[in-house]
């Protein structure tokens, strides 16, 4: 396929692309570990960038291993570590909204006396009175500072669309009159911080996931091509979304690696 | 006065703070309304409420010493109630325990349309979840109005203005907001004196809402 032409790096999502979560468990996607294995023997680098923050970045590779994913710590790029990298610069102490089962990923962090609040997809943590708690903290600041891991407005898990952060993020956003910083995917720097890791400029690289808005149209305002796949949380109305189009629809990452592989994927 | 004045035969009262200031009449309110009441005009009192149904408010009002009937009484949960029997809709609704006596006998079976109001126990992420797939497969979101917080004793807390928001970003849909200052809301209130909008005349104390 001519719009594959030239791709010779690759960024993976992982939920919806390589796996599905049913009751509680991750599913392989069909094809999907195969289709990994097939890129990496093409000599073709690849990164897998999620949003996830229901969990750590180890325990999430361990359960992509035990699928059966060739995949290692340092080709995964989550929002975490970048917050972690942002509150530093920024020396800024989080009051955190996240998954009990992520917080690990901010021991390193000076929480006292928080100036700033970092929201990640805390699930069942959504209360009203956690979110109460972190409104508090954000109007008592004279400029708050609202960190979102990832914008999602949803996603699948056991078969049916659950809310994600951005809801959420809106929520507090429109309770306090102000405007999150995005870390993660759609954020630009996200996506760039993943080029300058893989070495590649973004012409040269192809971007996979099932969100049209945080994969599709975040990787393509970087100048990365974006394929969307009919798994995960596709809906058929992504196909006709008002403002983004895809450079390249297909069934799965196993289809796309068939076309990719076709189109002369480099080497 | 100009003649403009002398064709208004409607008048919308707001509550709080027009005529009482929780349980204190504000003075001269309660003849003031005698003294409407005497003069043959149509009185509608209309207020934004999430939580105190018509019954509460009415007890209220009584106690301070107005004379007023319910069916005077015009909230934005009546309004709520009114879009949901005019469009026939069996909703699901998240708002405060006290308000669902004024939308006794709505069906919510086969639910079709969301309700919000303040309703802080509602706002858990099961119901919220509830919400966003019903409206994502078509159900029309209804919002007694979108404030940002209230205060609670503790210090502010959030009001349904922010969870409305959560929705209507993650399933691209506007809520449809019932309360004033909507036009609907108003023509609503005073669709069974069958008047002309010019022939109406709002009294309340505050210049936006």
């Amino acid at each position: 396929m001519a719009c594959l032409k030239g791709v010779n790096a690759v960024m993976l999502d992982i939920s919806g692309v390589l796996k599905d979560t049913a009751d509680g468990a991750d599913v392989a996607i069909p094809g999907s570990v195969n289709a990994v294995n097939r890129l990496k023997e093409a000599g073709i680098p690849i990164r897998f960038c999620t949003n996830e923050t229901t969990t750590t970045r180890k325990n999430l590779v361990d359960r992509l291993q035990k699928l059966g994913f060739s995949i290692k710590e340092e080709e995964v790029f989550s929002p975490a570590p970048a917050v972690c990298q942002v509150l530093r610069q920024r020396g800024l102490r989080p009051h955190l909204l996240v998954h009990p089962a992520s917080e690990a990923d901010f021991d390193a962090v000076d929480k006292n006396k928080p100036n700033c609040v970092v929201i990640g997809d805390a699930a069942e943590n959504f209360s009203y009175e956690n979110m109460n708690k972190a409104f508090q903290t954000l109007i008592a600041m004279d400029n708050p500072v609202l960190i979102s891991m990832g914008k999602g407005k949803y996603y699948k898990d056991s078969n049916s669309l659950i809310l994600d952060v951005g809801a959420y993020m809106k929520a507090l956003e429109y309770a306090c009159d102000i405007e999150a910083d995005v870390v993660g995917k759609p954020s630009a720097s996200f996506f760039l911080a993943v080029l300058q890791d893989m070495e590649r400029v973004p012409e040269e690289t192809l971007m996979v996931g099932d969100d049209i808005e945080s994969d599709v149209g975040g990787a393509q305002r970087c100048g990365i091509r974006a394929a969307l796949v009919r798994t995960g949380k596709y809906r058929s109305s992504d196909e006709n979304h008002p403002k983004v189009k895809p450079d390249i629809i297909v069934n799965d990452l196993s289809q796309l690696v068939d076309e990719l592989l076709a189109a002369g994927g480099k080497l | 006065m100009s003649s403009g004045a002398c064709t208004v035969n409607t008048v919308l009262i707001d509550l709080s703070g027009t005529i009482h200031i929780e349980d204190t009449e504000i003075p001269g309110s309660v003849k003031a309304l005698e003294r409407l009441q005497k003069s043959k005009v149509n009185i509608k009192f209309v207020t934004n409420t999430t939580k105190e149904s018509k019954r509460v408010l009415l007890e209220r009002l009584h106690s301070i010493g107005f004379n007023v009937k319910g069916e005077e009484i015009f909230t934005s949960l009546t309004a709520a109630r009114y879009l949901i029997e005019q469009r026939k809709l069996h909703p699901l609704l998240m708002v405060d325990e006290k308000a669902l006596e004024d939308f006794e006998g709505v069906s919510t079976e086969n639910q079709d349309a969301v309700v919000v109001g303040l309703a802080p126990e509602k706002f858990d992420y099961n119901t919220m979840n509830q919400a966003f797939r019903l409206i994502l497969s078509g159900a029309p979101l209804i919002a007694i109005h979108k404030g940002r917080y209230y205060k609670r004793k503790d210090g502010l807390a959030l009001g349904p203005g922010p969870f409305v928001t959560a929705l209507e970003f993650a399933t691209g849909q506007k809520a449809d907001i019932v309360g004033k200052p909507e036009l609907s809301f108003f023509l609503s209130a005073v669709e069974e004196f069958s008047v002309a909008p010019s022939q109406c005349i709002m009294i309340g104390d505050q210049s936006t809402a």
